[in-house]
Parts: C-alpha cells; structure tokens; sequence
C-alpha cells in the first residue's frame, strides 16, 4: 500500500465525517473499510477524538452578567462624554477672554451706553429701518378694489 | 442575553473558563454595540457576534502567547487512564492553542461547538472549502498528539 494512497484515503475519510463524499470516493472508502484493519482503526480513532471534543455541557457567564455588559457600555458613553467637556475645557477660558475683550470694544467706541452699544448693533440702521417703515403706506380698501 | 451562552461557549472553548473569558464576553458584547451602526444585517445578529467573540478570543490568545503565559497547568507525566474528563478537556484546549488561529477557529466552531460546516464557513466568512481543508490538516495535527487518549 502506497503512502500516497494512504493519505489520500484518510483525506476521503476525514471529509466523509464532514459532509457527503463523491459516489467515486465513497464506494472507495467502504471498499477500504471494508477490506483494512488500518482504515477502520484511523476511521474510529477520528470519530472518537471528534467525540472527546464536542462540548458536553451549557455555558455560560454566570448570573447578572447583561448587567455589567449595560453598566460597561454606560461607563464608557460617561467616559466620552467626559472626554469631550475636557477637550473644550481648554478653550473655555479663551473663548470668555475674547467675548468679555468684544464686549468692552463695543462699550468705548460707543456714544452712548445702551443695550445694542454692548451688542454691537449700529443705532442708526435700526433708526433707518423704523423711519423707512413709518413711510410705507397700505390701504387695503383701495388694493381690494383693484383687484376686484 | 439571547446569545450569551453562544458567546461564552465559543471563548471558553479557546481561552478556557474563568474571569479572562468573562471579560472577553463583555468586550465582545461592547463591540457589537459599537458596531451596531456599521451592521447591515448581511448576516445574523447571532453569526456577527459569534465572529466577533472569536476574534476577540484569539487576539487574546496572541496576547498570552506573547507575555509567554501558559493557559492550563497539565501534568505531563500524569497516567493517562487516570485522568478525568477535565483533565483531557485541558489538554486539547492546550493542544487547541498550539494551532494556527485559522485553523483553530475553525475546529473550535465545528469540532467543539457543532456548527456545520456551511455555518462555520459564514461566521468566519471563508469559503467552506477552505473550512474543509483546514478542517482535514487540523485534525490530522489533533490526531497526532491526542491519540493517546483515546
């Protein structure tokens, strides 16, 4: 019996334990099986080794275990979240520094002290708008008229 | 959890019992809720996190091997007739861990936890062929060292 063909029987019988082998490979493995002591020792030995493996009993990770998976996923969104306040932590400070710096601007270079001088809003545009609106002019008997 | 004892079948069976695995379950779980908004549903929710919790595992296994750290104590030189169901689950986890990882993975999932071939092949998204012939060589392997016990 050739090494080759030996190997290439027990490749067939490794496979057969899988999944269904060709017609040609079957009748091969039970002419073998059949025929060789060697064969069926192998055959029984990879049944055994494959029983010896297969779990036999449940598994599992023991009680409130989904509790601390929700506990470690929460943690971990406080955690990023903590981590981005302490990101912006940094420009915190400067960002006020800049906005109380904007404020004061706005309060000198205004005439007068008033709540859109520290906004910054010019005085006389909104006069401009205002008086702009006291002049428009609708009457609404005279456009109805029109349209009928 | 529907899938928990799924999850935890499959990383006992490669990193063994004990807090290590838990803690692996927990990871494989936080990931999943990670992912969530990557999953598109090409595969069942169970399939994802049974990849996931094999990954997970064998990355674990690297890390293990590199700090040199052994899984199972196993007494060698211990008779083999008188060793108890325990005792030879240890040496083929240890026998497991020698194994390449592709070819751990998949005798873990046929072998150990009874997927078919056709399910092994799309937890780990390999063509089942591929689940075929690693299946052979690795049992070849097992074969070789765990003869003995039986």
């Amino acid at each position: 019996m050739s090494s080759m063909a030996k190997k290439s029987i027990e490749d067939i019988l490794i496979e057969s334990l899988d999944q269904p082998v060709h017609e040609g490979e079957k009748q091969q493995l039970d002419q073998r099986l059949a025929l060789d002591k060697d064969v069926r020792k192998q055959h029984d030995q990879y049944l055994k080794i494959r029983e010896m493996m297969r779990r036999k009993r449940e598994t599992s990770f023991g009680p409130y275990f989904s509790v601390r998976v929700a506990t470690r996923i929460q943690n971990m969104r406080k955690e990023i979240d903590h981590q981005i306040l302490f990101f912006f932590k940094k420009y915190q400070l400067a960002a006020l520094g800049i906005l109380i710096a904007i404020v004061a601007v706005n309060i000198i270079s205004a005439k007068d002290i008033s709540v859109q001088s520290v906004l910054g809003i010019d005085e006389k545009n909104i006069n401009n708008v205002v008086n702009d609106a006291d002049s428009i002019t609708f009457d609404f008997y005279k456009t109805l008229n029109e349209q009928l | 959890m529907r899938h928990e004892g799924k999850v935890a079948a499959v990383i006992c069976s490669i990193l063994g019992d004990g807090m290590e695995a838990e803690d692996v379950g927990q990871e494989v779980f936080v990931k999943f809720y990670q992912s969530l908004g990557k999953f598109k549903g090409e595969s069942a929710p169970a399939t994802y996190l049974i990849r996931i919790a094999i990954n997970q595992s064998l990355n674990e296994v690297k890390k293990r091997k590199r700090k040199n750290n052994l899984f199972t104590s196993i007494d060698q030189g211990k008779n083999v007739k008188m060793m108890d169901d325990q005792d030879i689950q240890n040496v083929i986890q240890a026998e497991l861990n020698k194994l390449d990882p592709d070819f751990q993975s998949v005798v873990t999932l046929r072998l150990i936890e009874g997927y078919s071939t056709q399910e092994t092949a799309d937890i780990l998204d390999i063509p089942l062929g591929t689940v075929l012939s690693r299946l052979s060589r690795a049992q070849k392997k097992l074969r070789e060292v765990l003869i003995k016990y039986v």
